[in-house]
């Protein structure tokens, strides 16, 4: 697994600070360490990799643009991710695939009844199978982007319900929607996958 | 609330604290989420965005040069109109001394002497302007 550089708040405001500046040593270490988070957010959205480092770079490019406009009122690594989801949403509409306008009964049949809890799957088990990671990238691009945004902001970046609002503009309570019901998919999708493969619960 | 939820209405309080309930019982799939790799980017990739970002720095910083350059012209620009022009304006009306001589030749007050010097000189430069009472038509 990649390893994650993480700052600590008042390094990285020391580093906007700097970058303001014109400062490329200062920016070089922001990219240290968000370049490969930001870089699997935009592969997953895209589900191109060639677009997704191409875009990648356009959003580090764009950040050192405008760092003089980043006032601090969110953290970068929001600021961050907003950019990257404004790139990803401007990309996915050129190429007409419209993510906006993607709904969410695409993904679910509503007469079908949603499993709210995912207790009856043995977590040691789910744990120790490394096909799932497979199954789980499947899963998230069979989903809606609206679906998979914020899952992948909330489960894979460990964002709060209030910043991933931010990122995506939407009411909190709509993040929380679209969380639960990206989780129910994919337990769904899991389901189907382990009930198919004998052996595994 | 199902459907509620898939078309984004807004959820009862009730409805709301049942959505959190279930949020938090959806354990396996954070650990899953959690679980994937994102892999970094290659060295390569690195170094073609530094030196995107630096052209950009080197086209930022010909920019700044260009609009200092520009405005410390325009500065020296205004700065030299402004030295030759204050003297000038300071000093007052310049007044010919032609006038003043005519004037003082006749005797007689600023507007005759004006008019006098004018005309004089309108005679002098050949434009062949016609005095008031001069008379006579152009036909005559």
């Amino acid at each position: 697994m990649a390893t994650r550089r993480q700052i600590d708040v008042a390094t990285e405001l020391a580093l906007v600070a700097q970058c303001r500046r014109q400062d490329f040593e200062a920016f070089g270490k922001i990219m240290d360490a968000y370049q490969a988070r930001v870089l699997g957010f935009v592969r997953r959205m895209l589900r191109n990799e060639e677009e997704a480092l191409d875009v990648t770079q356009e959003v580090f490019i764009k950040a050192f643009q405008s760092m003089s406009r980043f006032d601090g009122r969110s953290t970068l690594r929001t600021w961050l991710f907003r950019i990257a989801y404004n790139l990803c949403i401007d990309r996915s509409r050129r190429a007409d695939r419209s993510p906006e306008f993607t709904s969410l009964e695409s993904t679910f049949d509503e007469n079908e009844p949603l499993e709210f809890a995912d207790n009856r799957w043995n977590p040691e088990e789910i744990a120790t199978n490394a096909e799932l990671g497979l199954i789980v990238e499947e899963a998230l691009g069979s989903m809606s982007e609206k679906l998979r945004t914020v899952l992948i902001l909330h489960d894979k970046e460990d964002m709060g319900y209030e910043e991933i609002a931010v990122t995506v503009d939407v009411p909190v309570g709509t993040v929380k929607s679209r969380l639960f019901l990206a989780r129910a998919h994919m337990q769904k999708w899991i389901g189907n996958y382990l009930a198919a493969t004998p052996g595994v619960s | 609330m199902k459907k509620k939820l898939i078309e984004e209405q807004p959820l009862t309080i009730e409805e709301s604290l049942r959505l959190d309930e279930a949020l938090e019982s959806q354990t396996i799939v954070p650990r899953l989420m959690g679980k994937l790799e994102d892999g970094a980017p290659s060295l390569a990739w690195r170094s073609a965005l530094n030196e995107k970002l630096l052209a950009q720095t080197g086209r930022r910083k010909r920019v700044s040069t260009f609009r200092w350059v520009s405005g410390f012209a325009a500065t020296t620009a205004i700065c030299l109109v402004a030295f030759i022009a204050l003297p000038r304006l300071q000093s007052g009306p310049i007044v010919d001394n032609a006038v003043t001589e005519v004037a003082n030749s006749n005797g007689g007050g600023l507007e005759e002497s004006l008019l006098t010097a004018h005309l004089e000189a309108d005679i002098e430069s050949g434009l062949g302007v016609s005095t008031v009472d001069s008379g006579g038509s152009p036909g005559s």
